[in-house]
């Protein structure tokens, strides 16, 4: 079914987040960035952030983060933001 | 809008993540705000008062320990006047000072020219509940009390009060009575020249003279003595007398004068007044006349149908020439004459009538002419004196 949803996705060149439960990331700025389609926090600590996406953890680090709004399926992170990178799930875990 | 500010804090590494706790929350449905880290065990998070009883069981079964810190909105705000419960009673208090105070009337003020002392018009005033400290409300409206005012004083015309914030206005305007006429005391009509009466009519009192009568000044015309020789009264004598009084005026005329002409030849400038300097605007390329006489008129300057309050002034000068005339003996005395009817005229009343005029005497000395005039002029000649001698000679 899934293979099938992104074949079709290909197919008619939808953008990813239309149909998959792929996360969308809108960096705006330095200072902004807005996630849909996440699953829950993994991880904050002052400077680090680690987020739980389908694809992967997504760490975020910089200066003063704060989550400014959390839902269900919607993060709103502001601060100064660093680096936005997927890491392996090894090494989250080590830590 | 509520919102609770919530400090989370792990209690023990066996227990769930509080990173896990927030990802069960919003799970939930509960939107959190302004998650801030503090240490690696400790976590800010802010959220809607109304989610707060949602949230409590799950945090229990997490085994996180939760602390408030912080509390906004409109369901703390009693808690929070109960705490500063002074500072509240103290702004009520002066809300509900001012209300009281301004709802007072702090003075009453009496207008206009009157004959009634104000005094006495503050107290008739108070009798109707109009006074300093009154309770605005519980006056009578402006118009009853005016009304009452003025049922009280005939002798006023109109009474108006008026209400401007705390000051109640009176405004008293008086009746104008008519001016009392006192009896006039016996009196006699004399003459205020030497004249001859043309014209004699009394209405009160014996006339003593007749027409071509000749009188002196002073002399009585109609007498306050009424009556004959047994029954006599004094009464004041009134009536109109008009005589021919004899006037000599000397009138000097100069034989050679030298007027100045207008031509009729003119130029016209506008200048704009500015920090007391005139500055010309129109009217440079002319020749300026060597002899001139000028006029000047501000005026307004309009453009497009609206009127600009511009210090403009227009200025014609108009050229003059020197005429030297001479005249000879004929003209002088008719300029002489006039010139003697003239000034009599502006000295005497409007009812004197010149009936002639004759040249008495001329002399020509030094280029200046010397007329002696007589101008013989019909005028009232009457003058009230009072009676002083009461006694009646007969």
């Amino acid at each position: 079914m899934r293979r099938w949803r992104e074949g079709f996705t290909r197919l008619m060149h939808l953008p990813g987040d239309a149909l998959l439960d792929v996360s969308r990331l809108t960096w705006i700025g330095r200072n902004q960035l807005h996630i849909e389609n996440h699953r829950g926090l993994i991880r904050f600590q002052s400077g680090r952030l680690v987020i739980a996406t389908l694809q992967g953890p997504l760490e975020i680090t910089g200066q003063q983060l704060e989550l400014q709004s959390m839902t269900a399926d919607e993060m709103f992170i502001v601060g100064a933001i660093a680096q936005c990178s997927y890491i392996s799930e090894t090494k989250e875990s080590t830590k | 809008m509520s919102h609770l500010q919530l400090e989370l804090t792990k209690r023990s590494e066996s227990d769930k993540s509080i990173e896990a706790l927030l990802t069960t929350l919003t799970q939930n449905g509960i939107p959190l705000h302004a998650i801030k880290p503090q240490t690696d065990d400790k976590l800010l998070i802010q959220i809607q008062l109304s989610d707060y009883y949602k949230l409590r069981p799950l945090f229990r079964a997490s085994g996180c320990s939760w602390r408030i810190k912080r509390r906004w909105g409109m369901a703390f705000l009693p808690n929070r006047i109960s705490r500063r419960l002074f500072f509240v009673l103290g702004a009520f208090l002066f809300l509900t000072s001012l209300y009281v105070l301004s709802s007072l009337i702090w003075r009453v003020e009496v207008e206009g020219e009157t004959q009634i002392s104000h005094a006495h018009i503050r107290e008739m005033a108070e009798a109707e509940g109009l006074y300093r400290g009154q309770w605005k409300p519980r006056v009578a409206s402006p118009e009853m009390i005016a009304k009452a005012l003025e049922s009280k004083m005939p002798e006023v015309a109109w009474i108006g009060v008026t209400y401007t914030g705390t000051k109640a206005h009176i405004h008293v305007v008086d009746r104008t009575l008519p001016e009392k006429v006192t009896p006039k005391q016996p009196q006699h009509i004399v003459a205020t020249h030497d004249a001859v009466v043309t014209n004699i009519s009394a209405t009160k009192g014996t006339p003593v003279v007749q027409p071509n009568d000749r009188v002196v000044r002073g002399g009585i015309l109609i007498s306050g003595i009424v009556g004959d020789e047994e029954h006599v009264a004094l009464v004041p004598a009134e009536g109109a007398v008009r005589g021919l009084v004899w006037y000599t005026q000397t009138v000097v005329v100069p034989l050679h004068v030298t007027d100045n002409r207008l031509t009729g030849k003119h130029l016209d400038q506008t200048f704009i007044r500015l920090f007391n300097y005139d500055l010309k605007i129109k009217g440079y390329r002319q020749k300026a006349f060597n002899q001139q006489q000028t006029i000047r008129e501000k005026q307004s300057f309009h453009f497009m149908g609206i009127r600009f309050a511009l210090p403009i002034y227009k200025q014609r000068q108009w050229q003059t020439v020197q005429v030297k005339t001479k005249r000879t003996i004929a003209q002088a005395r008719e300029i002489a004459m006039m010139e003697a009817k003239r000034t009599l005229l502006r000295k005497l009343d409007k009812d004197a009538v010149i009936r002639e005029r004759k040249l008495l005497h001329e002399n020509s000395r030094g280029g200046k002419v010397y007329i002696n005039i007589h101008v013989e002029v019909e005028q009232a000649i009457t003058k009230e004196t009072e009676i002083i001698d009461r006694s009646i000679n007969g």
